[in-house]
């Protein structure tokens, strides 16, 4: 046996420490290159910003899109752009989730023998196009969306070189009806342009101004613009007290499909009271007339009217599309008559600056178009940012789709996309070039700011190439798409990229009667024999439907009912006490056209007679074969593999407004009956009643505007409480209250004055933040800022449903009763309120969350071991625990629009607003870079930027003069919970509450 | 007194002999009841390995409620660990004989209780792996603890807790360690002559080992105030209405005392009867501990009644909400459970009879057990689930894994206490038998 000697046993050892680093080495090694040869434009850390447009709604806003290392993390508006004015909405900032979505096609796709959709080249799926498009010349039709500029030029001038003509441009929301109105009373087939700025007096008739009616974004900007100073008054006339109903001051609940009684009724008094000829004559629809079959008093009638004729600049907008009936151009016709009766036309309702409809086909043309497809007059169909087979269930387009061969370009699947012969994926907007012209004057240029991720190509190379490969090329630019879009601006393309376009808005005229128009006046036909009304509103977060394969767009809460990823039937909590429902009970919806079950949902900001259904769920499954090895007990993350909700389109009829083609939304009624089922709601808010509460309060327009111009000093809120009286209400119906026997209140209790200014050690700042309420419409802009900003995540309907949704912001949402029994519906963002005292500070044992030397309440996910007492003892409840590793779900490539600059957390850890604490920091190195302190409004948060409204305002204590500052010291200010102590450093401004002063 | 001469031991070797006699090999259905515990201890270990891995959504923790089933049993354990010390220090203090047949016993409840109680803050954190954060020692990362916590009060307050009763079970256990070490012959002898640390009986050593029993008394017994004391300001110290209150600190120690002497009836009536104890743990043991409920319950009672009272008195719409919800909203049910077990079920108590009618006093002992843990419980989870903001508002239903965990627990602190039962006396012989010698001096006939 021979002994083991040294350097044996040195070899030995050495392969062994060998061996066992080896194994070790189990993951892929990833290398970190610098830049050798550093882009001029490209700072690693420094983000450049390129400007753009979002392409998520026909508008078309201006944006600026934040790079980081070669790819878009974020969107903000283009302060250039007057329709985006710097804000955008919840669609706009979550537009990069179309990009980075892992369900993309791939490649192009052509559907094989074997009947599925296969993976193919660009060289095969380009001599098949082209291949039949010759097979099919002059049978061509091309069925896109709302597009404007080059694209739209090159489209037509493709259609024309082939020899067809057959284009439809469809929009589900295409105002159809203010279009063929607009053309009867003033003989105009533009939409007008809408002045909310202007306006003294808004009154809407269910048009969704805030959500998705025309351009939200801009809308809102121009309506709190109107209103900063308490002036303005607003009514809302609609079945619903929708999230834009909150915003407004006063909620008119008519009979359904009778509002156009209401509208000619006050046209009617309006036009005898300022002595204006209508051309037509209204006397029939007098205020008493009305009022009974309208359920609305004719004095109620009469003071709107009254109102009205006195405004100096009133607006009244037409009918949205949920009051959209069989009577939709009458009823649009009537509330134009009623514009030019109250003197707006030319004043807030101007033809010449509206957005470019005029082209928009209609439903009755996608009905035609179909037609046509099973008629054999097409026989190659190319669709384009459509999506009939969903959008228009009544036409059955995927039966005619099957007669004709079917050419899409969509970068994801969706319904009809499903059904076409080939796929030639396009580019998403942030991949592609482009330009668009949605208002006269306003030319928005669309760049690329990041190279296509998959193999896509831009749809109108392939046009062009398609063309020239046929020898159809006649009055097709020579080059590239991109060079068509650059030699299109020609010379002035550099200055262009650089501001996003040029902004030239025209200002718009009035418009006179169309000679001799006679028109006559019906109410709204509602077929099917239910008890109620069926009222399918459009969707804050889906838009038409096109936005639903997102997961953050399914989780942003419904503005009303703050549910998230389902259908719910919203009913008046009495009409569910008649049928003996309880709240997520699931009941049978049946129309004539068909029946859907979904659950219940109950709210009193909705008429007794009406069952509201929201537009734009129930799509085929996004990503049925996505992988479930993130597969956690009992969650199905993002459910992207179920039909989500159901489509509400499918159960409307099909009926369509005879005049303008447009469908009819509200046409059906409904009947409710249980299935038995009951099922557990996603709720992301659970009491709507405020309990007295003082979450959100408000000024009496009366006591505001007295004391206006009195010094804002000694803002005692606890005195203040004349001004607090909106939560004296929480008497309501179902409260809590009600039930028990409470005394005290809660506005009552002892408080502390104090000066946030006094709770940072810093010299120069203590941040915070101030939300004016009067501003706010809850349009959940800031939650998407938010979550896109700073890396939250979506987490999928099981772990809502469980309460464990992860925003950072929520929006809540208080039905207060005035004392004369009129709702009053508050907004109120609600978010760290980064307290000078903070309640959770003290109770972590591990500092994970401190107050830092600027007054910020810091928290410190990678210190945090997970107590949550923090979560408890925040008695504003915006902590939120990361109860699964939701790092661990994010797919590639939706892991690059991830911010660099937010850590992403893991499970186990706490997280919550930070007041973009990663902004705050940049801005202070610029200022030291400077040698100076940041300058008010130079640092932002991603809330504060988007909000059309600008309710939010971010900013510095220590600055005396900032925008802050002022704000704290207007005598609207107060915290919530104030006898709490916690000396919050986001103020609330008091919402003016302008309705009040009716009671008398 | 209940305690007749005639069912003691005639000798003072018979205490050895009865009480050792547990150190007889073990029965099957011993054999069985230890492995059903380890096996709920084993499903528990899953339970937890499942919660590490994936995170607490495997719990039923969520926003607003973020503490439920492991802070509940959290600070049940650590009130059941009370009795213990209740009656080995504060009634050693107070030279209460009647306390020696059952101190060994509560004891050994006390240690493992607070162990198990130690497990749970770990179990519940969302970090498990980084659990030392909590502790302060120096660190190149240069962090520190937050001394400002509760949490980190708690962390002290339980340390130093389980070490004094382990101390105090320790040395309370050497004389009689000595005496086993004499009498087994196995490997025992060796685990027994290591805990009887070289004792002989001197004279010396007993004085020592008397002394060092009173000095530890003195020490733990304040704190059996300052444990629960320093757990109920987990709560009271918080901004949540219905945790906010300045009667916490009084009301959680009466109830740990209340859980914590229910408890050492649910154990040792079983015990008593396996082991035919009966000469040794009495009914005069059952009269007392009885008085001992009795008293506690109506400090709780009285407890609950202020805190709805002060709700009332307050005028703050926030407590008074709160306390509505408690008796009358989501949770009403565990609210009845916690009055109806913890204040109408001793009731009875108070009369004698009813007191040494053992199977009753057994049966309703574990209602006692059962409404503790639900006091707690109903405390945690409606404070959080109705506080402030109302759009917040939630309600927690527990998950499997919290359940399966809960029962871990049980089954922990039994396997630890049946290991015990045959290893160890589970009656302080040194202390009968110097009861014994004190009888005969006092003019005894045997």
């Amino acid at each position: 046996m021979s002994e083991l000697d040294r350097r044996d046993f040195l070899k030995i050892v050495g392969l062994s420490a060998g061996a066992a680093a080896a194994t070790a080495c189990k993951e892929p090694v990833e290398k970190v290159i610098p830049y050798l040869n550093q882009p001029e434009e490209i700072v690693p850390g420094i983000p450049p910003y390129y400007a753009s447009a979002c392409r998520e709604c026909p508008m078309t806003c201006g944006t600026h899109v934040k790079t980081r290392e070669g790819r878009p993390i974020k969107v903000d508006g283009n302060p250039d752009d007057p329709i985006s004015g710097g804000a955008l909405c919840a669609r706009g900032q979550f537009s990069l989730l179309r990009t980075y979505e892992a369900s993309r096609f791939a490649g192009p796709m052509k559907r094989a023998a074997s009947g599925e959709l296969e993976a193919t080249s660009w060289e095969d799926a380009m001599q098949t196009l082209v291949a039949k498009l010759g097979e099919n010349a002059g049978k061509v039709a091309f069925l896109g969306g709302l597009d404007t500029g080059t694209f739209d030029e090159i489209v037509d001038a493709f259609l024309a070189a082939g020899g067809s003509s057959k284009r439809v441009r469809f929009e589900p929301f295409a105002y159809e009806a203010l279009r063929a109105a607009s053309r009867s009373v003033f003989g105009s087939d533009e939409l007008p342009g809408f002045d909310f700025g202007a306006s003294d007096l808004l009154v809407s008739f269910g048009a969704d101004w805030e959500e998705t009616w025309l351009s939200p974004v801009s809308q809102q900007r121009g309506y709190a613009d109107s209103r900063r100073t308490g002036q303005g008054y607003s009514v809302y006339i609609g079945p619903r007290l929708s999230a834009t109903a909150s915003a407004m001051d006063e909620w008119v609940a008519p009979v359904p499909g009778t509002e156009i009684l209401v509208a000619l009724a006050l046209a009617s008094e309006v036009a005898r009271s300022r002595g204006v000829d209508l051309g037509n004559s209204l006397s029939a629809f007098s205020a008493t007339n009305v009022a009974s079959k309208t359920g609305v008093d004719a004095s109620a009638i009469g003071k709107l009217a009254g109102r009205i004729a006195s405004a100096k600049a009133p607006l009244i907008l037409p009918p949205g599309n949920e009051l959209q009936g069989t009577n939709a151009t009458q009823f649009a016709a009537a509330v134009l008559l009623l514009n030019y009766a109250a003197g707006a036309v030319g004043k807030t309702v101007r033809y010449g600056s509206g957005y470019r409809l005029a082209k928009l086909g209609s439903f009755s043309d996608v009905k035609t178009l179909a037609g046509q497809m099973r008629g054999g007059d097409v026989g190659l169909l190319m669709v384009h940012g459509a999506n009939p087979v969903y959008a228009a269930p009544q036409v059955e387009f995927g039966d005619a789709m099957s007669s004709v061969y079917t050419v899409s370009f969509s970068s994801a699947n969706d319904e009809t996309t499903a059904l076409a012969d080939l796929v030639l994926p396009d580019h998403t907007p942030f991949e592609a070039w482009g330009d668009a012209e949605p208002v006269a004057g306003v030319k928005l240029v669309q760049q690329p700011t990041i190279r296509p991720l998959f193999d896509t190509r831009a749809t109108g190379d392939v046009l062009l190439d398609a063309a020239r490969e046929l020898g159809k090329a006649e009055g097709l630019p020579s080059g590239s798409f991109e060079a068509a879009v650059r030699g299109k601006w020609g010379a002035g393309i550099d200055a262009a990229l650089q501001k996003g376009g040029s902004f030239e808005p025209v200002a718009g005229s009035g418009a006179a009667l169309a000679a001799g128009a006679k028109l006559d006046f019906e109410t709204a036909k509602l077929s099917g024999d239910g008890e109620y009304t069926l009222l399918v509103y459009p969707s804050l977060g889906f838009y038409d439907g096109r936005s639903a394969r997102f997961a953050a767009l399914q989780e942003l809460p419904n503005p009303v009912t703050k549910l998230v990823w389902g259908s719910f039937a919203e009913m008046h909590p009495e009409t569910g006490e008649k049928l003996g429902l309880e709240l997520g009970d699931v009941v049978k919806l049946t129309t004539a056209a068909g029946s859907v079950e979904v659950p219940v949902f109950f709210h009193e900001t909705i008429r007794k007679d009406v069952v509201a259904l929201e537009a734009g769920q129930g799509h085929m499954p996004v990503d049925p074969a996505a992988p479930d090895i993130y597969f956690a007990p009992s969650v199905d993350p993002l459910q992207r593999r179920t039909q989500i909700g159901v489509n509400a389109f499918e159960l409307l009829s099909g009926a369509v407004d005879a005049k303008s083609g447009g469908l009819a939304w509200l046409s059906a009624k409904v009947s409710v009956e249980a299935t038995g089922e009951h099922r557990l709601m996603p709720r992301t808010q659970a009491s709507f009643d405020q309990e007295g509460r003082g979450l959100a309060q408000s000024v009496p327009v009366a006591a505001f505007l007295a004391t206006e111009h009195h010094d804002g000093h000694g803002h005692g809120h606890g005195a203040a409480h004349g001004g607090g009286h909106g939560a004296d209400h929480g008497d309501g119906h179902g409260s809590v209250r009600d039930s028990m026997p409470v005394y005290g209140d809660a506005l009552h209790l002892e408080v502390k004055e104090f000066d946030p200014a006094d709770d940072a050690r810093d010299e120069n700042y203590r941040w915070g933040m101030s939300i004016d309420l009067d501003a706010c419409g809850g349009c959940n802009a800031c939650i998407a800022a938010c979550a896109q900003e700073n890396n939250s995540r979506a987490i999928g309907e099981t772990l809502v449903r469980q309460g464990r949704e992860m925003h950072w912001l929520r929006m809540e949402r208080y039905v207060d009763h005035r004392e004369n029994g009129q709702l009053q519906v508050h907004n109120v963002p609600m978010m760290c309120q980064h307290c000078g005292a903070a309640p959770c500070e003290p109770v972590c044992p591990v500092y994970a969350t401190y107050h830092n030397k600027e007054g910020l309440n810091v928290m410190v996910p990678n210190r945090c071991i997970g107590t949550r007492y923090c979560g408890n003892n925040c008695p504003y409840k915006v902590r939120r625990f990361n109860y699964f590793p939701y790092d661990f779900w994010i797919r590639e490539p939706e892991n690059l629009a991830l911010n660099p600059d937010v850590m992403v957390r893991s499970k186990g850890v706490m997280e919550k607003c930070t007041l973009c604490v990663q902004r705050i920091n940049a801005g202070k190195d610029q200022a030291v870079l400077e040698k100076r302190t940041v300058r008010d409004g130079e640092v932002t948060t991603a809330c504060a930027q988007t909000c059309p409204s600008q309710a939010i305002t971010f900013g510095n204590y220590k600055e005396r003069d900032s925008r802050l500052s002022e704000h704290r010291a207007d005598k609207r200010s107060y915290v919530v919970f104030h006898h709490l102590n916690t000396r919050p450093g986001v103020t609330y401004l008091k919402s003016v509450d302008r309705a009040e002063s009716e009671k008398a | 007194m209940a305690a007749t001469p005639e069912q003691l031991p005639e000798t003072a070797d018979q205490y050895n002999e009865d009480i050792l006699s547990v150190l007889r090999p073990p029965t099957p259905l011993y054999v069985i009841a230890v492995l059903a515990c380890a096996g709920l201890v084993g499903a528990a270990f899953a339970a937890l390995l499942v919660q590490t891995y994936w995170g607490l959504g495997t719990t039923g923790l969520m926003h607003p409620v973020m503490w439920g089933v492991y802070i509940t049993t959290f600070v049940f354990w650590v009130g059941i660990a009370h009795a213990g010390t209740l009656i080995s220090a504060i009634l050693f203090l107070f030279r209460a004989t009647w306390r020696n047949a059952i101190n060994r016993g509560a004891e050994a409840m006390t240690v493992f209780a607070v162990i198990t109680a130690g497990l749970f803050p770990l179990i519940h954190i969302g970090r498990l792996w980084k659990f030392y954060f909590m502790l302060p020692y120096p660190n190149q990362r240069g962090l520190w603890t937050n001394f400002k916590s509760p949490l980190e009060w708690d962390v002290f307050a339980v340390n130093t807790y389980m070490t004094i009763s382990i101390l105090f079970f320790i040395v309370g256990l050497i004389p009689d360690m000595a005496a086993a070490r004499d009498r087994v012959t196995d490997w025992r002898r060796h685990l027994y002559a290591a805990l009887a640390l070289g004792w002989r009986g001197t004279a010396e050593q007993w004085r020592h080992h008397s002394r060092a029993v009173l000095h530890l008394s003195g020490l733990a017994t304040p704190l059996v105030l300052s444990v629960h004391s320093v757990v109920s300001w987990d709560f009271a110290m918080s901004v949540v209405p219905g945790w906010h209150t300045t009667i916490f600190a009084p009301y959680f120690v009466a109830g740990a005392i209340f859980s914590g002497m229910a408890m050492v009836i649910t154990v040792l009536v079983p015990v008593r009867k396996a082991f035919h104890l009966e000469p040794y743990i009495r009914d005069v043991h059952f009269d007392n501990m009885g008085k001992f409920i009795v008293l506690t319950s109506t400090i709780v009672g009285y407890a609950y009644g202020v805190e709805y009272f002060m709700a009332w008195y307050s005028a703050n719409p926030y407590e008074q909400m709160s306390f509505w919800h408690r008796a009358f909203g989501d949770y009403w049910w565990a609210t009845w459970i916690m009055i109806i077990c913890n204040v109408v079920v001793p009731l009875p108590l108070w009369i004698k009879k009813v007191r040494l009618h053992i199977p009753t006093v057994w049966v309703m002992t574990i209602f006692i057990n059962i409404g503790m843990w639900f006091e707690r419980y109903v405390i945690i989870t409606t404070g959080l689930a109705h506080d402030y903001d109302p759009a917040a508002w939630g309600y927690y239903t527990p998950s499997w894994v919290e359940m399966t965990i809960l029962l871990g627990s049980f089954g922990w602190f039994f396997m630890l206490f049946l290991i015990f039962l045959r290893m160890f006396p589970i009656i302080a012989i040194q202390e009968e038998k110097e009861l014994f010698y004190h009888r005969q001096v006092a003019g005894g006939t045997h």
